[in-house]
C-alpha cells in the first residue's frame, strides 16, 4: 500500500504541474483564440482590400476588352450599317473574341438592338438600366447586374462613329469560378447574394455547399453591408463574415460576402495544442515519476521509522533503526536507535527491579510466582518442589542488633540458598525472612534430601564481621504434581507445610494430605469470628467453681462458646488459636470482659454474691489498654474487684516473663484476682513463679482428669497444691469428672474443684438455679 | 416655293431630307430683288458659334463646288463645314501622322485609305444632309458636313452671328448645331428686299468630353477607380 504522505507528495506534485499546464493550455488557449480571431478578422479585411483591387482589376479588363469593342472599326461598321443581323453576329462574333459571357447592344437612346442569345430582352434591357443611367452621367458604366439569376459584371460604353451610334455592353459571369479564383487568391471564402426575404440569395459563392446553404439560411438582417466582421456558423464551421455592396446603390444591392474559416485559422493551432497537451502529459508523467520517487524517498524512511516506533512501542528493542544518508532523516533515525537502546536499558534495569529483590538481587514474590507458572506451563508432567522457607527467631535477630545486620542475615542466607541448589533451579526472597525455592525435576525423596541439606547448611554458624550468629529456620515442602498442579495450590499448600513444621519445631514438613482443608476451615472461621460479635453468635457460659470446705459456688469461669450458622458449635479449643492468629483476640476479650461483668452484675442484682473468672490469651498479655479496659468496666457494672479472676496460662505468662509480670502488676492494680491457668503444661520454673503476683493456681485438668490413688499425676496435683498453699496461693483443680477424683482432692485440700461432676459450663439464668439448688443441696 | 424647302439634318432625318429635296425639284422660284438676311444664333443663353443657318427656296438646287476639310493636329479644320450639294470636299492632311478618315453617315459613307497629304480624289457630296467625319485611327477626332440643297448658307462666327445674301422671297429657315437636340429649327420667313433679321435659339446637349488617344481609357479607369473607392 503506497503510504498517505507519498501519496500526498504525489498528488501535490502532480496538481501544481496539471495546474501549470492548464494555465499555460488556458493562455494558449485564449491567446491563440484571440489571436486567431484577430488574424482572421485582418485578413478578412485584407482580402476584402484584396478584393477592391481584384475586383477592380477584374473590372478593369472587362472595361478595356469593352473599349477595344467598341473601338473595334468592322464592329462600328456593323452597327453602322443598321442591318440587325448583321449588327447580332458582330455582336456575337466579338463577344466570343474577347471572351464576354454576355453582350447587348442598345440604340444610342437605349433601345435594345441586339443581344446574346439565352435571356429574354426585356429582362436584359431592364437590368441594364441602372447602368445606363449611370454611362449617360459618366459616359461609361461598371456594375453588377443580377440577370436571371445569374450574376454578370457589365461593363458599358458608347460606340462612337465617331459620334455615338450606339451602346455596347458585355459582361463577365460573377460565379463560383470568380469567387473560388478569388479564394485562391486570399484563402477566403466569397460569396455573392442579395436579400431575399429574411434571409440571402446566393448567386455563386466558393463555400462548400452544405456551408453555401447555411449562407441562404442566415437572417440577412445581421449580416450589415458595411464591412464589419461578425461571427456565423455555416454548415457546421466556424465563419467570420464580412459583407459590403457589390453595385452601388438600389434597394436591394448585390453584397460581396466574404467568409473566413474560423476552423481552418485554428488548424495550425489545434495542432499546436495538440502538442500542448502531449507535452502537458509527458510533463505530468515526468511528475508522477518524479512524486513517486520523490516521495518513496521521503516516506519509506519515514514509514520505517513510524515501523520502528511501533516496535519500539511494542517493546522489541532487537532491531537497530537505521536510515541511509546524511539528512534529517537519518538523524531522526540514529536518534530513535539512541532513544531505543536508553529505553531498552532502562527498561531492563526497571524490569530487574520490579522482578527482584533489591536487598538480595533475588527474585521477588512476583517474578517467582511467575517463574513457577511458566515451569508448570512448560511442562506439566514434570516433577519439582517448592520450598518454603522461614528463618526462625528473625525478629529477634532484627530487634536485638538492628536492621542493618539483619539485612546482612538476609543477604547471606539467599547467597547460601544459591549456592545450596542446582543453577536450574529457582531461589527467591518473598518478604521479610521468607524464602522460596523452587527444585526442578525431583521427586519426593529428593526433594526431601535437599530440603534437609538446605536447612544443614542454613543452621551452620554465620560468621558476619561483628558477630556470629547462629541460625535455625523451617522449611514447608509441596510436591508437584503430586500436592497441586498449579502455582497457588503449590504456594498455598507449602505455606501450609511450612506453618505446620513451625508448629512442630520440626525443621523440614512436607505438606499432609488434608492439611489444606483443615486450613481452608481455619481461613474460613478466621473470616467468620470477624463477624461473630455483631451477628450476635457469641455467647457465654458458666462453670461453677465450687469451694470444697465451704461446699460453696464462690466463682464461675465465663467460657466463650461459638455457634456458627452452619458448622455449629466451634469449640473454643479451635477457634480461639485462630482469633490469636488473626489478632481478633482483643476484641474476643473486651466482649468476654463486658458481658461476664454485666451478667455478673444482674447476679448481683438477684443476691447472687458470685466471682467471675475469665480467661485471658498470650496476646492480650500484650494489650496495653487491656488493664484500663477490665477497670472501666468493672467500675461501669459496679462488680467488686475481689471478685474479678483473671486466669492466664502459664505457657502465655513465660513467654515474656518481663512483659508479664509487669501486665499482671497493672492488671491487679484495683484489687482483681490473678490465676494461673493449665499449671502444670508451661514448663515455669519455681524462680519465676515466685515472681508473678498471682492469688491463684489452676491446676492442669489433663492431670485431674486420670488421677487415681497413688499415680503419677496424683503426687503432681498434690505437690501442686501443696506447693502453692505455701507460697501463699489458693488452689482450683479443673476437670473434676468423678467422685473419686473428688475424694483425692478434697483430702489433698485442694481449695476449689470445678468440673462436670459438679455441673458443665451453663447458661447465665441456669447457672442461677443451680446455684440455687447447689445451696439448698448444701444446707440440707 | 410655298412650302417646298431643302432640309438640313442629322441622319436622323433621313426620309424626311428625301422628300424636301424631291418637293423643291418641283417648285420654280421666281428672279427677285436681293436682300441681306442677319441671323443671330444663341443657346437660350449666349451667342452660339458654329450654327449652320439655311434658307431653302422650294426648288432644291446643287452645284458642283469645292471645299476642304483639312487635319491639322488630329483635329478636323473646321470642325463643321457646310457645303451645297454636289460639292466635292478634299480632306488634306496636314499632321506627320497618317489618318483614315471615314464616315458612316447615310447621307455620304466613305472611308479614305490611311493617307499622308492630300488624297488623291475629294469626296463629292451629292445628297444633303449631315456627315459625320472621323478618323479611324484617332477617335477623338470628329468633323461635320453639313451638305445643303441650298446655295443660301452661313455659318455662325464666335459672336454667334451670320449674314447671308440672297433674293428677296419666301424661304424656309433652318438652323443646325452638333449638338443640337430637340425639334431641327425650321421655320419659314419671308425675305424682304430691304433684309430680314432673324433670331434662332436651339436647344443643345451637353459637350462631348474631349478625350485623345489612350487617354480616353486610362481616364475612363481612372473614373472608376475613384468611383469604386467613394462609391
Amino acid at each position: 500500500m503506497r503510504s498517505r504522505l507519498q501519496t500526498k507528495i504525489i498528488a501535490l506534485l502532480i496538481l501544481v504541474v496539471l495546474a501549470a499546464q492548464l494555465a499555460t493550455f488556458a493562455v494558449v488557449h485564449v491567446a491563440t483564440g484571440r489571436s486567431v480571431s484577430r488574424q482572421l478578422t485582418q485578413d478578412l479585411e485584407l482580402a476584402e482590400r484584396v478584393w477592391q483591387r481584384f475586383y477592380t482589376s477584374r473590372s478593369g479588363q472587362l472595361l478595356e476588352s469593352a473599349v477595344v469593342l467598341a473601338d473595334d472599326f468592322g464592329f462600328k461598321s456593323a452597327v453602322a450599317s443598321d442591318d440587325q443581323a448583321t449588327m447580332e453576329s458582330a455582336l456575337r462574333n466579338q463577344a466570343s473574341r474577347i471572351g464576354a459571357d454576355a453582350a447587348l447592344l442598345l440604340t444610342p437612346g437605349g433601345e435594345w438592338r441586339a443581344g446574346l442569345e439565352g435571356a429574354d430582352a426585356a429582362v436584359q434591357r431592364a437590368a441594364i438600366e441602372p447602368l445606363l443611367a449611370q454611362a449617360r452621367e459618366e459616359g461609361f458604366a461598371v456594375s453588377v447586374v443580377a440577370v436571371d439569376g445569374k450574376l454578370y459584371v457589365m461593363a458599358l460604353l458608347p460606340v462612337m462613329a465617331p459620334h455615338q451610334i450606339a451602346w455596347v455592353a458585355i459582361g463577365s459571369t460573377l460565379g463560383d469560378a470568380y469567387a473560388n479564383d478569388f479564394r485562391a487568391l486570399t484563402g477566403m471564402d466569397a460569396s455573392f447574394a442579395d436579400r431575399h426575404g429574411a434571409g440571402f440569395r446566393v448567386y455563386a459563392s466558393s463555400l462548400p455547399a452544405q456551408a453555401r446553404a447555411s449562407l441562404s439560411a442566415l437572417d440577412a438582417a445581421g449580416i450589415r453591408p458595411d464591412r464589419s466582421v461578425v461571427s456565423r456558423t455555416l454548415g457546421g464551421s466556424q465563419y467570420f463574415v464580412l459583407a459590403e455592396p457589390l453595385s452601388g446603390g438600389g434597394s436591394a444591392p448585390v453584397l460581396l460576402v466574404l467568409q473566413g474559416s474560423l476552423d481552418a485559422a485554428m488548424a495550425p493551432y489545434s495542432q499546436l495544442k495538440t502538442r500542448i497537451a502531449l507535452l502537458s502529459g509527458l510533463a505530468g508523467l515526468i511528475a508522477l515519476v518524479v512524486a513517486a520517487l520523490l516521495g518513496r524517498g521521503i516516506s519509506r524512511p519515514v514509514s520505517q521509522l513510524a515501523q520502528a516506533a511501533q516496535r519500539i512501542q511494542a517493546g522489541d528493542y532487537s532491531q537497530p533503526v537505521q536510515a541511509r544518508g546524511r539528512d534529517e532523516i537519518s538523524g531522526l533515525a540514529s536518534a530513535l536507535d539512541h532513544m531505543q537502546r536508553g529505553i531498552a536499558a532502562r527498561e531492563e534495569r526497571i524490569v530487574h527491579q520490579a522482578n527482584h529483590d533489591a536487598l538480595t538481587g533475588l527474585p521477588n514474590r512476583a517474578f517467582a510466582r511467575e517463574q513457577l507458572d511458566q515451569a508448570l506451563a512448560s511442562g506439566s508432567d514434570a516433577r519439582g518442589a517448592v520450598l518454603m522457607l522461614d528463618l526462625d527467631r528473625f525478629k529477634e535477630i532484627n530487634d536485638t542488633l538492628g536492621h542493618d545486620f539483619g539485612d546482612q542475615v538476609l543477604r547471606e542466607v539467599g547467597k547460601r540458598l544459591r549456592q545450596s541448589v542446582r543453577e536450574a533451579d529457582t531461589v527467591a526472597r518473598l518478604g521479610g525472612d521468607e524464602f522460596m525455592v523452587l527444585l526442578h525435576d525431583v521427586d519426593a525423596d529428593t526433594a526431601g534430601q535437599r530440603a534437609q541439606s538446605l536447612l544443614e547448611r542454613l543452621r551452620q554458624p554465620l560468621d558476619l564481621p561483628t558477630t556470629r550468629v547462629t541460625l535455625d529456620c523451617s522449611i514447608g515442602m509441596a510436591l508437584h504434581p503430586a500436592h497441586g498442579r498449579d502455582a497457588s495450590t503449590l504456594l498455598r499448600r507449602a505455606d501450609i507445610a511450612l506453618y505446620d513444621a513451625k508448629q512442630a519445631r520440626s525443621g523440614v514438613a512436607v505438606y499432609r494430605e488434608g492439611r489444606d482443608e483443615v486450613h481452608l476451615r481455619q481461613l474460613g472461621l478466621m473470616g467468620d469470628l470477624r463477624q461473630s460479635i455483631a451477628r450476635g453468635q457469641l455467647h457465654l457460659k458458666f462453670q461453677p467453681k465450687v469451694d470444697l470446705a465451704q461446699r460453696q459456688v464462690r466463682h464461675v469461669e465465663a467460657l466463650l462458646r461459638w455457634d456458627h450458622p452452619a458448622l455449629g458449635p466451634i469449640p473454643p479449643d479451635e477457634f480461639i488459636p485462630l482469633a490469636e492468629r488473626s489478632g481478633y483476640v482483643h476484641e474476643l476479650t473486651r466482649f468476654v470482659v463486658e458481658q461476664a461483668l454485666r451478667q455478673n452484675s444482674r447476679w448481683r442484682d438477684e443476691g447472687l454474691d458470685l466471682g467471675v473468672a475469665i480467661n485471658l490469651s498470650a496476646m492480650d498479655l500484650m494489650d496495653a489498654d487491656l488493664p484500663d479496659f477490665i477497670h472501666d468496666c468493672q467500675r461501669r457494672h459496679r462488680v467488686p474487684p475481689a471478685r474479678i479472676i483473671l486466669e492466664v496460662t502459664e505457657g502465655a505468662l513465660m513467654r515474656d516473663v518481663d512483659y508479664a509480670v509487669r501486665m499482671l502488676h497493672r492488671l491487679r492494680a484495683g484489687g482483681i484476682r490473678l490465676s494461673i491457668d493449665d499449671f502444670g503444661t508451661g514448663y515455669s520454673s519455681l524462680a519465676q513463679l515466685k515472681r508473678m503476683p498471682v492469688d491463684e493456681l489452676k491446676i492442669d485438668k489433663s492431670f485431674v482428669m486420670q488421677m487415681t490413688e497413688g499415680s503419677d499425676d496424683a503426687v503432681i496435683v498434690r505437690s501442686t497444691i501443696e506447693l502453692g498453699h505455701n507460697m501463699g496461693l489458693s488452689v482450683i483443680a479443673e476437670g473434676v469428672e468423678t467422685d473419686a477424683s473428688l475424694a483425692l482432692l478434697r483430702r489433698y485440700r485442694c481449695d476449689m474443684v470445678q468440673g462436670y461432676f459438679f455441673s458443665p459450663p451453663l447458661a447465665a439464668d441456669a447457672l442461677l438455679d443451680w446455684c440455687r439448688a447447689f445451696a439448698a443441696e448444701a444446707e440440707a | 416655293m410655298g412650302r417646298g424647302r431643302g432640309v438640313v439634318g442629322s441622319g436622323r432625318g433621313k426620309r424626311f431630307a428625301i422628300a424636301a429635296m424631291m418637293t423643291a425639284a418641283v417648285w420654280w422660284v421666281p428672279a427677285a430683288p436681293a436682300a441681306v438676311v442677319d441671323v443671330a444664333a444663341n443657346d437660350g443663353k449666349a451667342p452660339l458659334a458654329d450654327v449652320v443657318v439655311s434658307l431653302h427656296a422650294p426648288v432644291a438646287t446643287s452645284a458642283p463646288a469645292r471645299a476642304v476639310m483639312d487635319q491639322r493636329d488630329s483635329t478636323f479644320l473646321p470642325g463643321v463645314l457646310a457645303v451645297q450639294a454636289g460639292t466635292t470636299v478634299s480632306f488634306p492632311n496636314s499632321d506627320t501622322v497618317r489618318h483614315q478618315v471615314y464616315s458612316f453617315s447615310p447621307a455620304k459613307p466613305f472611308e479614305l485609305p490611311l493617307y499622308e497629304g492630300t488624297p488623291l480624289a475629294p469626296v463629292l457630296f451629292d445628297r444633303p444632309g449631315v456627315v459625320v467625319v472621323g478618323c479611324n485611327i484617332h477617335d477623338w477626332m470628329i468633323g461635320y458636313i453639313v451638305v445643303l440643297d441650298t446655295p443660301h448658307f452661313a455659318k455662325t462666327d464666335a459672336s454667334g452671328r451670320l449674314r447671308i445674301d440672297l433674293p428677296a422671297g419666301r424661304y424656309r429657315l433652318q438652323a443646325w448645331h452638333s449638338r443640337g437636340i430637340g425639334e431641327p429649327v425650321s421655320r419659314v420667313v419671308d425675305v424682304p428686299a430691304e433684309g430680314l433679321s432673324e433670331t434662332v435659339s436651339l436647344a443643345l446637349g451637353p459637350p462631348p468630353v474631349s478625350r485623345r488617344g489612350s487617354d480616353r481609357l486610362r481616364a475612363l479607369q481612372e473614373r472608376f477607380r475613384r468611383l469604386e473607392r467613394d462609391p
